[in-house]
């Protein structure tokens, strides 16, 4: 993972072209470049082009080659309820946790950004759920939505009120595996937040006090404009995390009931590894990609142009 | 001696010796899963120090593969890579597609050459084991251990209300009788369920397999691995009868209940009755505070339900020596003592039937009547669902279900989805196997 480009070196995009160097410098570029090149082509670029081959061919079943069948993978693929269940959860999934877990972050930061008793701890606090792994905090969640025996179960019990079984019921089910994604996000973004909201210099507040701005007027001219690059950051990492991050489905509910919980990737693992259908996961793998890469695509180019960098 | 030939004498010292070793000992790998909890693993790397230490001409090592759908991975992965190892004990429902795939070796050879027929070879292990590992002819795969669903029961709840503990439901008419009786209600809140089943992928087709086969019915062809019968009576009254549970006389909770939740809930004293696997027997036994005891799973037409557990298979691809060392370590592992010990630190029963018949068994038994129940009920238990595309034809069953847990479709309109979806999976099988005709 890359920090956002920091607005303290201006004017690095500018001179460091291929273009403009002479032959021997662009060489020691290339061999500079050489060890990350190899890496990516061995285990990004050429998986990929493997993939999108084999979502041509069919599945090999113990000693029966694969054979080539065309479209049949992605029609087959179109034709499957599953898969278009699956990519609008996915969609549900991500509308709902990632402006929430970006609102949150940015919200805990500008708390803990400012002088309060006790920061550090809250800071800390903030930032745990991001320190445990998916598999723990799924763990801790199964418990808490338990029904009957779970903690919010016990909680709504002293007021009488009935048990639910939310992880077990297709309505609530998503939406309470959401909550969990949002509850280890947020604490994750929040770090980036609070590094940039630490970069802004007291001397623009100290101004905009004098020409009498309220606080509302400053986080909307000033701190949130300065914010840009470091959301733009943060929200192409919500977005990938939203299509990578299934192990808590894993733990919580295995994609159900009635696949109400099973999002893209947790689809493809199950295409892939539980059924050994090779043929569409890889047909399902590409699908992915593509929906990633474009909306990476949309948002660098909308996002990019509206921020701010000094 | 000059300096180049002494390191030539080392080298080749270095080579006789590597080659003597492999002459002594023919050395071979066995994965293995732990389905429940970590202490099998050092139990089963006992086992292999006490096979070594039998069999001075074998070495063999015991490799640590997760759990059942992660050794599927890792073995289709190792076959793949032509780095087979040389036994595998596999989900019984996974060799099927083994045998599909022309992956494993047919045992018959292997058991002839002991001067034992085929036949023989198999009534070695309970009839209720043949199906999952004889199958298309031949022997495949030899049945490592095995469990059933089993129903457990609240003692204390059972005396609260009235019921006798020493006599539970045995018929599904007594059964919803008591789930009725068992259930508290307070105001609209239901404080205690008279019943829980658990509903997660995998368990779920497991407890449907077990109610359709107490109702007449198993919704899969063992001969052939093409064929199910999700919406036929025996599954329609199966599925109604859950439903009315959980609709009509609302004793069982709606939704999905993980198998974890359920048997938490039964230490809790919040359902009263559960049915978990015999697999779950020891850990129920350690951690349930008050009284319980097990019963069969309660019949309608006749007494029936499942097994579950994990057999031994031998990949192909083999040299003659490693096939003939796994095929040692495979008779082995499945004799009547070590299959015995197996079964009482597992819980899990023993396959080979000689196993009873051993003293320590038999004062065993004799100790947990728990565990005698989970044998007497093999008589009655058939074999495991298994068909071209296991897990994926499962599901199709297990995601309607689950809409009727849910109460957002009807049974009849559920079970003809998923017999369709079913049909739509297994067709490429169809084609090429029962629709493949002379032309």
């Amino acid at each position: 993972m890359r920090a956002p480009s920091r607005s303290d070196t201006p004017g690095t995009g500018r001179s460091v072209g291929p273009v403009g160097l002479p032959r021997r410098r662009t060489v020691e570029a290339w061999l500079l470049l050489l060890p990350s090149v190899v890496l990516f082509a061995a285990f990004t670029h050429m998986p990929f082009v493997r993939t999108f081959v084999d979502a041509f061919w069919s599945t090999p079943k113990g000693k029966r080659p694969s054979h080539f069948v065309g479209l049949d993978n992605w029609s087959d693929l179109a034709h499957d309820p599953i898969f278009w269940k699956v990519l609008v959860n996915n969609t549900w999934y991500a509308l709902g946790t990632i402006p929430l877990s970006v609102g949150i972050a940015l919200l805990m930061a500008l708390w803990v950004n400012g002088t309060i008793p006790g920061r550090g701890l809250l800071r800390m606090a903030y930032f745990t759920p991001t320190v445990l792994p998916m598999i723990a905090v799924a763990d801790i969640w199964l418990f808490f939505y338990t029904p009957d025996y779970g903690l919010f179960d016990q909680i709504r019990g002293l007021f009488g009120l009935a048990a639910t079984n939310r992880l077990g019921e297709p309505s609530s089910a998503l939406v309470a595996v959401m909550v969990v994604a949002v509850w280890k996000e947020a604490g994750f973004f929040m770090i980036f937040y609070l590094a940039a909201l630490q970069q802004i210099p007291p001397d623009l507040r100290d101004a905009a006090a004098i020409e009498g701005a309220s606080r509302f007027a400053f986080f909307r001219r000033v701190t949130w404009p300065l914010l840009m690059p470091v959301t733009l950051f943060v929200l192409v990492n919500a977005v990938i995390n939203a299509f990578r991050t299934v192990d808590h489905i894993f733990m919580m509910t295995g994609g159900g009931p009635d696949n109400a919980t099973n999002l893209l990737l947790f689809r493809l693992y199950e295409l892939g590894f539980k059924f050994w259908d090779q043929g569409q996961a890889s047909a399902l793998t590409v699908v992915l990609i593509a929906v990633l890469s474009t909306l990476a695509l949309v948002q660098f180019l909308l996002a990019g142009r509206r921020v701010h960098y000094r | 001696m000059r300096p180049l030939s002494k390191v030539a004498l080392a080298t080749a010292f270095a080579l006789s010796l590597g080659l003597g070793s492999a002459e002594a000992a023919t050395e071979i790998e066995m994965f293995f899963p732990v389905p429940v909890e970590g202490k099998l693993a050092k139990e089963m790397q006992n086992l292999m120090e006490r096979f070594n230490a039998a069999h001075p001409d074998i070495k063999a090592k015991a490799v640590y593969t997760g759990s059942y759908d992660e050794t599927n991975l890792k073995t289709h992965a190792a076959i793949k890579a032509g780095r087979p190892p040389a036994a595998v004990i596999m989900s019984a429902n996974f060799v099927l597609e083994y045998q599909i795939g022309d992956e494993i070796e047919a045992l018959d050879p292997l058991v002839q050459a002991d001067g034992e027929t085929s036949d023989g070879f198999m009534n070695r292990f309970w009839p209720a084991l043949h199906g999952n590992a004889r199958f298309a002819g031949k022997i495949w795969a030899v049945p490592f251990h095995n469990s059933t669903p089993l129903l457990y029961y609240n003692t204390d709840h059972f005396k609260e209300v009235g019921l006798d503990p020493a006599n539970p439901p045995k018929t599904w008419a007594e059964w919803s009788d008591a789930a009725k009786k068992l259930t508290k209600r307070d105001g609209d809140k239901t404080v205690r369920w008279g019943l829980m089943l658990p509903s997660n992928y995998d368990y779920l087709g497991w407890i449907m397999t077990a109610l359709d086969m107490s109702n007449g019915g198993q919704y899969y062809n063992t001969e052939y691995g093409g064929e199910v019968y999700y919406d036929q009576p025996s599954m329609r009254g199966a599925l109604t009868f859950v439903d009315n549970l959980i609709h009509r006389d609302k004793v069982m909770p709606e939704g999905v209940t993980d198998g974890k939740v359920v048997s938490t809930a039964f230490f809790a004293g919040e359902a009263s009755m559960v049915s978990l696997s015999t697999g779950s027997l020891s850990f129920i036994r350690e951690n349930m505070k008050q009284g319980n005891a097990v019963a069969f799973v309660p019949a309608n037409i006749r007494n029936g339900r499942a097994i579950g557990g994990a057999s031994l298979l031998m990949p192909k691809g083999l040299t003659a020596e490693q096939k003939k060392a796994s095929w040692t370590l495979i008779n082995w592992l499945t004799s009547p003592e070590i299959s015995g010990h197996w079964s009482r630190f597992t819980g899990y029963f023993a396959p080979n039937k000689a196993a009873y018949d051993l003293p320590e068994m038999k004062t065993f038994l004799a100790e947990n009547p728990d565990a005698k129940v989970a044998v007497d009920q093999l008589a009655y238990a058939r074999s495991w669902f298994a068909t071209y595309s296991t897990v994926a034809v499962r599901k199709a069953l297990e995601d309607e279900v689950q809409a009727v847990l849910s109460g957002k479709k009807k049974p009849l309109e559920a079970l003809k989805a998923a017999q369709a979806k079913a049909e739509e999976i297994m067709a490429p099988y169809v084609a090429a196997t029962a629709m493949n005709l002379p032309k």
